[in-house]
């Protein structure tokens, strides 16, 4: 989307002197940044909600297990560093892999097209 | 630093078929002129233009910097002597709209690599010197046409190129605010010795440049 709409200004940015590689630069830092952040919101609220279901016994009881099916009648928690960090270091990775494609597209965009049609 | 072009054609493949916008270009424009290209639509003055700026390349002729062939270097070495010795002005102002005036004319020299305090600095003297040291803070939408094109301006000749290429840059405005922009343009030529390339419809600016010249159906058809 963002390199879908940012024809024109890359445009000029290739005009004022921005090499294919600089975009490309530009792109993926954009897509890290995003995604840097979306992680860090996504490990701090899966903290934040797995900590609650374990400290909380009111809010366990918010979800029901029927003890017929289950053989557990509360949600199980446990909260594992390591599980956080690969799940994090894997968002991170499909972020950049995400990244690549756009980027690299947005780094050969013709400025001429942009400049004469947009 | 004088531009020579010679023979210069560009023919474009379509699926009608090839269309010559360009049929043997011959240019000589001495360092510091300023030299308008008029034409109808269709007649090839922005793809001179854009040739001319290294945008393109020609499919056959030359054109020398100085002694630089320019379609001899490789895209990034081409990039790189855009940055350093091109000024582009368009017809709107193209600004970057999530920046503001100051950090819009800094962005030549921050891909040329100079340090963000330097490139400060530099941005700030070219907006004084075209009258906008008041409306650094302000974005794009928040200035007026003939600030916005001002801001393009400054960005432009921020790195105090050999050549200012401007592609109706006055075709946006009302009269007035179009004679302004000329007269800055032609200020900066005189003051900076940076030569002046304008593509215009409009024969009251280019007579106010030192020479024209008409392109017709991808040929000089006149020059005076």
């Amino acid at each position: 989307m963002v390199v879908m709409e940012k024809g024109r200004d890359i445009a000029i940015l290739r005009a004022m002197g921005a090499t294919r590689e600089g975009i490309l630069k530009i792109f993926v830092i954009d897509g890290m940044i995003i995604g840097v952040v979306g992680t860090l919101l996504g490990s701090l609220s899966g903290y934040g909600i797995c900590y609650m279901l374990k400290t909380s016994e009111t809010i366990r009881k918010l979800i029901p297990f029927d003890n017929n099916v289950y053989p557990i009648s509360e949600f199980p928690v446990k909260i594992e560093p390591f599980y956080f960090l690969t799940v994090a270091v894997c968002s991170l990775l499909i972020c950049f892999i995400a990244t690549l494609y756009p980027s690299f597209q947005a780094s050969r965009k013709d400025p001429i097209e942009a400049l004469r049609y947009e | 630093m004088d531009i020579r072009v010679r023979d210069l054609w560009k023919v474009f493949e379509t699926r009608g078929g090839k269309v010559e916008a360009l049929k043997g270009i011959e240019i000589d424009i001495p360092g510091g002129e300023t030299l308008a290209i008029v034409g109808v639509s269709g007649s090839g003055k922005s793809t001179l233009l854009h040739i001319l700026g290294t945008l393109e390349r020609p499919s056959d002729g030359q054109v020398h910097y100085g002694e630089t062939d320019v379609f001899r270097q490789n895209e990034t070495e081409l990039a790189a002597f855009r940055n350093r010795e091109i000024g582009f002005v368009f017809q709107f102002h193209y600004l970057l709209p999530e920046f503001n005036a100051l950090e819009n004319v800094m962005m030549p020299c921050l891909i040329n690599g100079i340090a963000m305090e330097q490139a400060k600095d530099m941005a700030l003297q070219v907006l004084k010197r075209v009258g906008l040291d008041h409306r650094l803070e302000h974005r794009p939408g928040e200035l007026s046409g003939g600030e916005q094109q001002r801001v393009a301006i400054a960005r432009a000749v921020v790195l105090k190129p050999k050549v200012i290429l401007a592609d109706e840059p006055t075709g946006n405005l009302d009269l007035d605010t179009g004679g302004s922009i000329l007269d800055l343009v032609l200020m900066l030529n005189d003051e900076y010795g940076i030569s002046s390339v304008m593509v215009t419809h409009n024969m009251d600016i280019a007579k106010r440049l030192q020479r024209r010249i008409r392109l017709s159906d991808g040929k000089i058809v006149d020059a005076n």
